[in-house]
Protein backbone atom coordinates (compact mmCIF):
# COMPACT_ATOMS: atom_id res chain seq x y z
CA UNK A 1 0.00 0.00 0.00
CA UNK A 2 2.76 2.54 1.04
CA UNK A 3 4.39 1.91 -2.50
CA UNK A 4 1.48 2.65 -3.88
CA UNK A 5 0.84 5.55 -1.96
CA UNK A 6 3.87 6.73 -0.86
CA UNK A 7 4.77 9.02 -2.92
CA UNK A 8 2.33 11.30 -1.77
CA UNK A 9 4.22 11.79 1.56
CA UNK A 10 7.46 12.36 -0.44
CA UNK A 11 6.96 14.96 -2.80
CA UNK A 12 6.01 18.43 -0.79
CA UNK A 13 7.39 19.56 2.07
CA UNK A 14 6.48 17.07 4.79
CA UNK A 15 9.54 15.04 4.84
CA UNK A 16 11.70 18.11 5.39
CA UNK A 17 9.44 19.11 8.04
CA UNK A 18 9.86 16.20 9.95
CA UNK A 19 13.29 15.64 9.69
CA UNK A 20 13.62 19.21 11.12
CA UNK A 21 11.10 18.50 13.97
CA UNK A 22 13.50 15.49 14.49
CA UNK A 23 16.85 17.95 14.90
CA UNK A 24 15.01 20.28 16.73
CA UNK A 25 13.63 17.82 18.89
CA UNK A 26 17.25 16.43 19.71
CA UNK A 27 18.36 19.91 20.52
CA UNK A 28 15.75 20.92 22.68
CA UNK A 29 16.93 17.42 25.13
CA UNK A 30 20.58 19.50 25.14
CA UNK A 31 19.06 22.40 26.13
CA UNK A 32 16.98 21.10 29.10
CA UNK A 33 20.03 19.02 30.16
CA UNK A 34 22.28 22.59 29.66
CA UNK A 35 19.44 24.61 32.15
CA UNK A 36 19.14 21.45 34.58
CA UNK A 37 23.18 21.68 35.12
CA UNK A 38 23.08 25.21 35.15
CA UNK A 39 24.54 24.80 38.99
CA UNK A 40 27.00 22.12 38.25
CA UNK A 41 31.01 22.16 38.79
CA UNK A 42 33.17 21.78 35.23
CA UNK A 43 29.82 21.47 33.15
CA UNK A 44 30.54 23.00 29.49
CA UNK A 45 27.35 23.67 27.55
CA UNK A 46 26.11 21.60 24.68
CA UNK A 47 24.33 22.56 21.68
CA UNK A 48 23.77 20.72 18.18
CA UNK A 49 25.03 21.63 14.92
CA UNK A 50 22.41 23.75 13.40
CA UNK A 51 24.31 25.10 10.50
CA UNK A 52 25.79 21.15 9.42
CA UNK A 53 22.06 20.41 9.72
CA UNK A 54 20.87 23.33 7.70
CA UNK A 55 23.96 22.22 5.02
CA UNK A 56 22.85 18.33 5.15
CA UNK A 57 19.02 19.31 4.64
CA UNK A 58 19.39 21.47 1.71
CA UNK A 59 21.59 18.40 -0.26
CA UNK A 60 18.69 16.34 0.57
CA UNK A 61 16.36 18.67 -1.38
CA UNK A 62 18.80 19.11 -4.16
CA UNK A 63 19.20 15.15 -4.50
CA UNK A 64 14.92 14.91 -4.43
CA UNK A 65 15.28 17.35 -6.97
CA UNK A 66 18.03 15.86 -9.38
CA UNK A 67 15.90 12.49 -9.06
CA UNK A 68 12.67 11.52 -11.14
CA UNK A 69 10.64 10.47 -9.05
CA UNK A 70 12.65 12.46 -6.63
CA UNK A 71 12.83 10.68 -3.01
CA UNK A 72 13.99 12.46 0.07
CA UNK A 73 16.32 10.94 1.72
CA UNK A 74 18.26 12.01 4.35
CA UNK A 75 20.52 9.89 6.95
CA UNK A 76 19.59 11.65 10.61
CA UNK A 77 22.15 10.41 12.78
CA UNK A 78 20.58 12.37 15.98
CA UNK A 79 21.26 9.76 18.91
CA UNK A 80 23.62 11.76 21.37
CA UNK A 81 23.73 8.93 23.69
CA UNK A 82 25.67 8.94 26.87
CA UNK A 83 27.71 7.54 29.45
CA UNK A 84 26.64 5.73 33.01
CA UNK A 85 28.11 8.40 34.91
CA UNK A 86 25.65 11.23 32.87
CA UNK A 87 27.76 12.87 30.14
CA UNK A 88 27.11 12.92 26.87
CA UNK A 89 29.39 11.33 23.99
CA UNK A 90 30.23 12.82 21.00
CA UNK A 91 27.38 12.28 18.02
CA UNK A 92 27.37 13.03 14.56
CA UNK A 93 25.66 16.50 14.87
CA UNK A 94 27.00 17.28 18.25
CA UNK A 95 30.22 19.31 18.65
CA UNK A 96 32.62 18.80 21.25
CA UNK A 97 31.62 20.82 24.38
CA UNK A 98 31.09 24.23 23.74
CA UNK A 99 33.95 26.34 24.95
CA UNK A 100 32.10 29.92 24.05
CA UNK A 101 31.00 31.73 27.11
CA UNK A 102 32.92 32.71 30.24
CA UNK A 103 33.43 30.19 32.77
CA UNK A 104 32.44 31.06 36.13
CA UNK A 105 34.36 30.42 39.38
CA UNK A 106 32.88 26.91 39.46
CA UNK A 107 34.08 25.87 35.39
CA UNK A 108 30.84 26.02 34.68
CA UNK A 109 30.09 27.94 30.98
CA UNK A 110 26.08 28.17 31.02
CA UNK A 111 24.67 31.08 30.73
CA UNK A 112 20.69 30.85 31.83
CA UNK A 113 19.97 33.85 29.46
CA UNK A 114 21.42 32.14 26.38
CA UNK A 115 20.19 28.60 27.05
CA UNK A 116 16.15 30.60 27.63
CA UNK A 117 16.99 32.59 24.45
CA UNK A 118 17.70 28.89 22.41
CA UNK A 119 14.70 26.97 24.19
CA UNK A 120 12.59 29.72 22.98
CA UNK A 121 13.63 30.16 19.58
CA UNK A 122 14.00 26.57 18.84
CA UNK A 123 10.36 25.56 20.49
CA UNK A 124 8.95 28.45 18.08
CA UNK A 125 10.22 26.37 15.32
CA UNK A 126 9.49 22.47 16.13
CA UNK A 127 6.16 24.76 16.96
CA UNK A 128 6.32 26.10 13.66
CA UNK A 129 7.39 22.75 12.04
CA UNK A 130 4.53 20.98 13.61
CA UNK A 131 1.79 23.44 12.39
CA UNK A 132 3.20 23.52 8.62
CA UNK A 133 3.14 19.82 8.48
CA UNK A 134 -0.56 19.45 9.91
CA UNK A 135 -1.49 21.69 7.41
CA UNK A 136 -0.01 19.60 4.54
CA UNK A 137 -0.94 16.36 5.97
CA UNK A 138 -4.49 18.34 6.12
CA UNK A 139 -4.27 18.83 2.47
CA UNK A 140 -4.13 15.05 1.42
CA UNK A 141 -6.84 14.87 3.53
CA UNK A 142 -8.69 17.18 1.91
CA UNK A 143 -7.96 15.60 -1.69
CA UNK A 144 -8.88 12.10 -0.35
CA UNK A 145 -12.52 12.97 1.02
CA UNK A 146 -15.42 12.63 -0.72
CA UNK A 147 -16.34 15.91 0.58
CA UNK A 148 -13.97 18.43 1.30
CA UNK B 1 -56.89 18.18 -61.34
CA UNK B 2 -56.25 20.92 -57.98
CA UNK B 3 -53.24 23.25 -58.43
CA UNK B 4 -50.64 22.41 -56.45
CA UNK B 5 -49.74 25.42 -53.69
CA UNK B 6 -46.23 26.58 -53.67
CA UNK B 7 -44.66 25.14 -50.90
CA UNK B 8 -41.78 27.08 -49.78
CA UNK B 9 -39.45 25.69 -47.48
CA UNK B 10 -39.15 27.42 -43.96
CA UNK B 11 -37.01 30.11 -44.36
CA UNK B 12 -35.62 31.43 -40.73
CA UNK B 13 -35.96 34.94 -40.01
CA UNK B 14 -33.89 37.37 -41.06
CA UNK B 15 -31.49 38.72 -38.73
CA UNK B 16 -30.97 35.12 -37.49
CA UNK B 17 -27.81 33.77 -39.13
CA UNK B 18 -25.72 34.25 -36.00
CA UNK B 19 -27.69 32.33 -33.51
CA UNK B 20 -26.76 28.74 -32.81
CA UNK B 21 -23.18 29.50 -34.64
CA UNK B 22 -21.72 30.17 -32.24
CA UNK B 23 -22.03 27.25 -30.25
CA UNK B 24 -20.02 25.47 -32.70
CA UNK B 25 -17.60 27.74 -33.55
CA UNK B 26 -14.54 28.74 -31.37
CA UNK B 27 -16.72 30.88 -28.76
CA UNK B 28 -14.76 34.97 -28.15
CA UNK B 29 -13.52 34.52 -24.55
CA UNK B 30 -11.90 31.78 -23.03
CA UNK B 31 -14.27 28.45 -22.47
CA UNK B 32 -15.42 27.02 -18.75
CA UNK B 33 -12.66 24.35 -19.68
CA UNK B 34 -9.75 26.96 -20.14
CA UNK B 35 -10.69 28.95 -16.97
CA UNK B 36 -10.34 25.02 -14.76
CA UNK B 37 -7.56 24.50 -16.48
CA UNK B 38 -5.95 27.87 -15.85
CA UNK B 39 -7.34 27.40 -11.99
CA UNK B 40 -5.46 23.82 -11.95
CA UNK B 41 -2.35 24.81 -13.26
CA UNK B 42 -2.47 28.34 -11.06
CA UNK B 43 -3.15 25.87 -7.76
CA UNK B 44 -0.48 23.95 -8.98
CA UNK B 45 2.04 27.14 -9.15
CA UNK B 46 0.69 28.87 -5.65
CA UNK B 47 1.92 25.13 -4.08
CA UNK B 48 5.39 24.96 -5.92
CA UNK B 49 6.13 28.58 -4.28
CA UNK B 50 4.71 27.36 -1.04
CA UNK B 51 7.39 24.16 -0.76
CA UNK B 52 9.94 26.23 -1.82
CA UNK B 53 9.44 29.25 0.59
CA UNK B 54 8.86 26.27 3.29
CA UNK B 55 12.42 24.95 1.92
CA UNK B 56 14.08 28.30 2.65
CA UNK B 57 12.81 28.40 5.22
CA UNK B 58 13.19 25.00 7.23
CA UNK B 59 16.92 25.19 5.48
CA UNK B 60 17.66 28.75 7.40
CA UNK B 61 18.26 30.34 3.85
CA UNK B 62 15.26 33.04 5.00
CA UNK B 63 13.90 34.82 8.06
CA UNK B 64 10.74 36.07 6.23
CA UNK B 65 8.74 33.69 8.76
CA UNK B 66 5.36 36.09 7.74
CA UNK B 67 5.57 36.04 3.70
CA UNK B 68 6.22 32.26 4.00
CA UNK B 69 3.10 31.80 6.10
CA UNK B 70 1.24 33.74 3.46
CA UNK B 71 2.61 31.60 0.86
CA UNK B 72 1.31 28.50 2.56
CA UNK B 73 -2.15 30.01 3.31
CA UNK B 74 -2.15 31.05 -0.20
CA UNK B 75 -1.76 27.40 -1.57
CA UNK B 76 -4.16 25.91 0.60
CA UNK B 77 -7.09 28.10 0.61
CA UNK B 78 -6.76 28.08 -3.37
CA UNK B 79 -6.34 24.44 -3.34
CA UNK B 80 -9.39 23.97 -0.76
CA UNK B 81 -11.37 26.49 -2.89
CA UNK B 82 -10.73 23.79 -6.24
CA UNK B 83 -11.31 21.15 -4.17
CA UNK B 84 -15.39 23.14 -3.88
CA UNK B 85 -15.06 23.10 -7.85
CA UNK B 86 -14.84 19.65 -8.05
CA UNK B 87 -17.38 18.69 -5.82
CA UNK B 88 -19.88 20.90 -7.32
CA UNK B 89 -18.61 19.70 -11.03
CA UNK B 90 -18.80 16.13 -9.57
CA UNK B 91 -22.51 16.89 -8.21
CA UNK B 92 -23.85 18.88 -11.89
CA UNK B 93 -22.53 15.41 -13.58
CA UNK B 94 -24.47 13.05 -11.53
CA UNK B 95 -27.85 15.10 -11.65
CA UNK B 96 -27.50 15.23 -15.09
CA UNK B 97 -27.07 11.35 -15.27
CA UNK B 98 -30.10 10.74 -13.18
CA UNK B 99 -32.62 13.23 -16.12
CA UNK B 100 -34.30 10.61 -17.45
CA UNK B 101 -34.26 11.47 -21.42
CA UNK C 1 9.35 14.22 23.52
CA UNK C 2 7.79 13.84 26.93
CA UNK C 3 10.31 11.28 28.27
CA UNK C 4 12.27 14.67 28.13
CA UNK C 5 10.10 16.11 31.10
CA UNK C 6 11.76 13.79 33.45
CA UNK C 7 15.69 15.83 32.91
CA UNK C 8 13.77 19.27 33.81
CA UNK C 9 12.39 17.24 37.13
CA UNK C 10 15.97 16.44 37.92
CA UNK C 11 16.42 20.08 37.73
CA UNK C 12 13.54 21.23 39.75
CA UNK C 13 14.69 18.17 42.91
CA UNK C 14 18.15 19.44 43.24
CA UNK C 15 17.25 22.98 43.30
CA UNK C 16 14.55 22.39 45.79
CA UNK C 17 17.28 20.12 47.83
CA UNK C 18 19.64 23.13 47.64
CA UNK C 19 16.96 25.60 48.46
CA UNK C 20 16.36 23.33 51.95
CA UNK C 21 19.74 23.44 52.66
CA UNK C 22 19.97 27.36 52.33
CA UNK C 23 16.78 27.53 54.62
CA UNK C 24 18.27 25.49 57.17
CA UNK C 25 21.45 27.09 57.02
CA UNK C 26 19.49 30.29 57.64
CA UNK C 27 17.66 29.17 60.48
CA UNK C 28 20.58 27.82 62.31
CA UNK C 29 23.28 30.77 61.71
CA UNK C 30 23.00 31.64 65.26
CA UNK C 31 23.33 27.77 66.46
CA UNK C 32 26.12 27.53 69.01
CA UNK C 33 25.23 24.07 70.48
CA UNK C 34 24.43 20.55 68.72
CA UNK C 35 21.57 18.11 69.38
CA UNK C 36 22.88 16.95 72.93
CA UNK C 37 23.00 20.33 74.07
CA UNK C 38 26.76 20.50 73.48
CA UNK C 39 28.20 23.54 72.62
CA UNK C 40 29.16 22.98 68.97
CA UNK C 41 28.74 25.50 66.62
CA UNK C 42 26.47 24.49 63.53
CA UNK C 43 28.36 23.84 60.29
CA UNK C 44 27.23 25.61 57.03
CA UNK C 45 26.02 22.94 54.28
CA UNK C 46 25.98 23.31 50.39
CA UNK C 47 25.11 20.57 47.73
CA UNK C 48 27.52 19.00 45.79
CA UNK C 49 25.78 18.89 42.15
CA UNK C 50 26.80 16.14 39.27
CA UNK C 51 25.10 15.46 36.37
CA UNK C 52 23.18 12.06 36.17
CA UNK C 53 21.84 9.59 33.45
CA UNK C 54 18.07 10.51 33.10
CA UNK C 55 16.70 8.12 30.59
CA UNK C 56 18.88 8.50 27.16
CA UNK C 57 19.75 12.07 28.74
CA UNK C 58 21.66 14.02 31.16
CA UNK C 59 20.06 15.32 33.71
CA UNK C 60 21.40 16.75 37.27
CA UNK C 61 21.70 15.51 41.02
CA UNK C 62 22.67 16.27 44.06
CA UNK C 63 25.51 13.86 44.74
CA UNK C 64 26.12 14.41 48.73
CA UNK C 65 25.03 17.58 50.84
CA UNK C 66 28.47 18.61 52.22
CA UNK C 67 29.85 20.56 55.17
CA UNK C 68 31.57 23.74 54.65
CA UNK C 69 35.11 23.28 55.55
CA UNK C 70 35.82 27.04 56.77
CA UNK C 71 36.20 27.37 60.14
CA UNK C 72 33.48 28.93 62.57
CA UNK C 73 33.24 32.75 63.27
CA UNK C 74 34.54 33.79 66.18
CA UNK C 75 32.83 36.69 67.48
CA UNK C 76 33.34 38.99 70.55
CA UNK C 77 30.25 39.07 73.04
CA UNK C 78 31.00 38.18 76.52
CA UNK C 79 27.19 37.93 77.44
CA UNK C 80 26.49 34.94 74.95
CA UNK C 81 26.24 31.56 76.79
CA UNK C 82 28.67 29.83 75.31
CA UNK C 83 31.12 32.73 75.68
CA UNK C 84 34.70 31.58 76.00
CA UNK C 85 36.81 33.10 78.89
CA UNK C 86 38.08 35.65 76.86
CA UNK C 87 34.22 37.04 76.00
CA UNK C 88 34.52 34.78 72.08
CA UNK C 89 31.72 32.98 70.77
CA UNK C 90 32.05 30.93 68.12
CA UNK C 91 29.67 31.06 65.91
CA UNK C 92 28.23 29.17 62.51
CA UNK C 93 29.97 29.60 60.10
CA UNK C 94 27.29 31.34 57.72
CA UNK C 95 26.47 35.15 56.63
CA UNK C 96 22.94 34.99 56.07
CA UNK C 97 24.04 37.69 53.11
CA UNK C 98 25.15 35.45 51.36
CA UNK C 99 22.78 32.96 52.09
CA UNK C 100 20.34 35.16 50.67
CA UNK C 101 22.01 35.33 47.17
CA UNK C 102 22.39 31.75 47.11
CA UNK C 103 18.51 31.61 47.58
CA UNK C 104 18.38 34.17 44.65
CA UNK C 105 20.18 31.98 42.83
CA UNK C 106 18.61 28.74 43.41
CA UNK C 107 15.19 30.20 42.85
CA UNK C 108 16.03 31.78 39.39
CA UNK C 109 17.96 28.26 38.35
CA UNK C 110 14.27 26.78 39.73
CA UNK C 111 12.25 28.94 37.82
CA UNK C 112 14.38 28.30 34.84
CA UNK C 113 13.64 24.63 35.14
CA UNK C 114 10.05 24.92 35.05
CA UNK C 115 9.86 27.61 31.93
CA UNK C 116 12.10 24.89 30.31
CA UNK C 117 9.79 21.93 31.47
CA UNK C 118 6.53 24.48 30.26
CA UNK C 119 8.16 24.66 26.61
CA UNK C 120 8.62 20.85 26.31
CA UNK C 121 4.77 20.40 27.24
CA UNK C 122 4.13 22.91 24.77
CA UNK C 123 6.03 21.00 21.92
CA UNK C 124 4.48 17.77 22.74
CA UNK C 125 1.08 19.41 22.45
CA UNK C 126 2.20 20.89 18.82
CA UNK C 127 3.17 17.65 17.77
CA UNK C 128 0.06 16.18 19.20
CA UNK C 129 -2.09 18.70 16.65
CA UNK C 130 -0.44 17.60 13.86
CA UNK C 131 -3.15 14.42 14.39
CA UNK C 132 -6.54 16.98 14.66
Amino acid sequence: MTALLGWMFEKGSAPILEQSMNFTEARHRLILSNVANADTPHYRRLDLDKKGFNRALESAIERRREHHPGRFSMTLDLRVPTDDRGHYLPGRWLPTADHEGPLRHDNNNVSLEREMAVLAQNAGSYRRAAGLLRKQYGQIRAAIAERA
Amino acid sequence: MSESLPIQPIQPPSGSEGIGKKSASKPDGPSFGDVLKNSILEVNQLQKDADFAIEQLQTGKTEKVSEVLTAVEKADLAFRALMQIRNKLVDAYEEVNRLRV
Amino acid sequence: MLGSLEISASGLEARRLWMNTIAENIANAETTRDANGQPNPYTRREPLFSTMKVGNAVGVQVLEVQKDPSPPREVYRPGHPDAGPNGVVKLPNIRVVQEMVDMMMATRSYEANVTAMQATKEMGSAAMRILA
